[in-house]
């Protein structure tokens, strides 16, 4: 016996939202809050620290520059991703979507190498504090990108049988997709400065 | 499929073709004004600016671009009122996190901000009291009608609630007879 999840097309009379979109904002919230808590440590320990050592000691400022600009470009091409299913064309989704997955390796890639260049150097989070936080925080912020990128790439591929029967409800999910991958890319907005720059 | 199609599809994914159209539109003048902010965060770095001056414009600038990615790309500037309230919640909840930062009480001279552990305790445990009650209300009044499931998850909520608030009340006393 199957058990259909109601309010997943039209919205609920009592919240004026489908039951997805209320649940991923509840998600992006506890997420914020997750965060959060990891931006306060980052205070809490450089405020701490008479010496903090500027992010460029250890970091490589092109290298972020590089990623921050993939990840702001994916953000566009997931909404014109959205937009394109919003106006019935399944095909230029596709293009778009595909897209988005690929900036989604290319910043993953550039990450890589940062990682691995640290590494090589012996720089490890044991090494000192800053280096503990950075890999901290974009450590949990790389596996927020490989979960958007596994969303996305099951939407992209067999997940995209759903459009057949109920097109409506798949725009939704892709939406909802959507919304965590650009609060991924929000949360690099943060980190870029904090991190490398200041 | 026909146009009058594509509108009914487009319209009950909750976006008419317009709609749709502007948020394309808006989508590529917020990719470039990132863009710009992004070279203007990377060339004040290299402007070596005092630590103060650098640290607040970094982050002006970083909070402008959260703010076009919230409002366009996550279309927070056509959302729903109860999507908002959730977040202007989750902002008064993520303020104590920060404040928690300086919650050391072993410094000195903490700053005039400062929340103790127990300050926060109490934030979060008024937050959980609020939460409870609020969710009781809701299995009670939501439509449509509620039946046994959300009527005794409603009671159980109210009982959580009175807890809360028995517990709140009894750690405010003990914590008054510490240092």
């Amino acid at each position: 016996m199957s058990m259909e999840i109601p309010y997943t097309v039209d919205a609920r009379p009592d919240t004026g939202l489908t039951n997805g979109k209320l649940g991923i904002w509840l998600f992006l919230a506890s997420e914020v809050m997750l965060f959060g808590a990891l931006f306060a440590s980052y205070v809490m320990l450089r405020v701490g620290n008479e010496h903090w050592p500027p992010g460029a000691t250890y970091l490589n400022i092109p290298l972020a520059t590089l990623n921050t600009v993939i990840l702001i470009s994916s953000s566009v091409t997931m909404v014109l991703a959205w937009a394109a299913l919003a106006k019935n064309d399944f095909k230029t989704f596709r293009v778009f979507m595909g897209i988005t997955i690929l900036c989604g390796f290319g910043f993953l890639t550039v990450k890589y190498f940062e990682y691995s260049a640290k590494f090589h150097h012996e720089l490890f989070p044991s090494t000192n504090t800053f280096l503990a936080i950075y890999f901290t925080l974009t450590g949990l912020h790389m596996l927020h990108v490989i979960g958007g990128m596994a969303v996305n790439s099951y939407l992209w591929g067999p997940g995209s049988a759903l459009w057949k029967t109920d097109p409506v409800h798949f725009t939704n999910r892709v939406e909802n997709s959507g919304l965590f991958w650009h609060l991924v890319d929000l949360v690099w907005i943060f980190l870029f400065p904090i991190l490398y720059l200041l | 499929m026909s146009d009058s199609h594509d509108a009914k599809h487009a319209a009950h994914a909750g976006h008419s073709p317009e709609e749709v159209d502007r948020h394309v539109r808006a989508a590529y003048y917020v990719f470039g004004s990132l863009l710009v902010l992004t070279a203007f965060t990377v060339g004040a770095y290299f402007l070596h600016l005092p630590k103060h001056l650098a640290i607040t414009l970094a982050l002006l600038i970083a909070t402008t671009k959260g703010s076009l990615v919230a409002a366009w790309f996550m279309h927070l500037v056509s959302e729903r009122k109860l999507i908002l309230w959730m977040l202007v919640l989750t902002f008064f909840l993520f303020i104590p996190l920060l404040l928690l930062a300086h919650a050391d009480g072993r410094r000195p001279h903490p700053p005039a901000l400062a929340m103790s552990l127990k300050g926060f305790h109490v934030v979060f445990v008024t937050a959980s009291v609020l939460l409870a009650f609020g969710f009781a209300l809701w299995c009670f009044e939501a439509a449509p009608a509620p039946g046994t499931g959300r009527l005794v998850a409603g009671a159980v909520s109210v009982l959580v609630g009175l807890g809360l608030v028995g517990y709140e009340a009894w750690f405010l006393k003990k914590m008054r007879s510490l240092p």
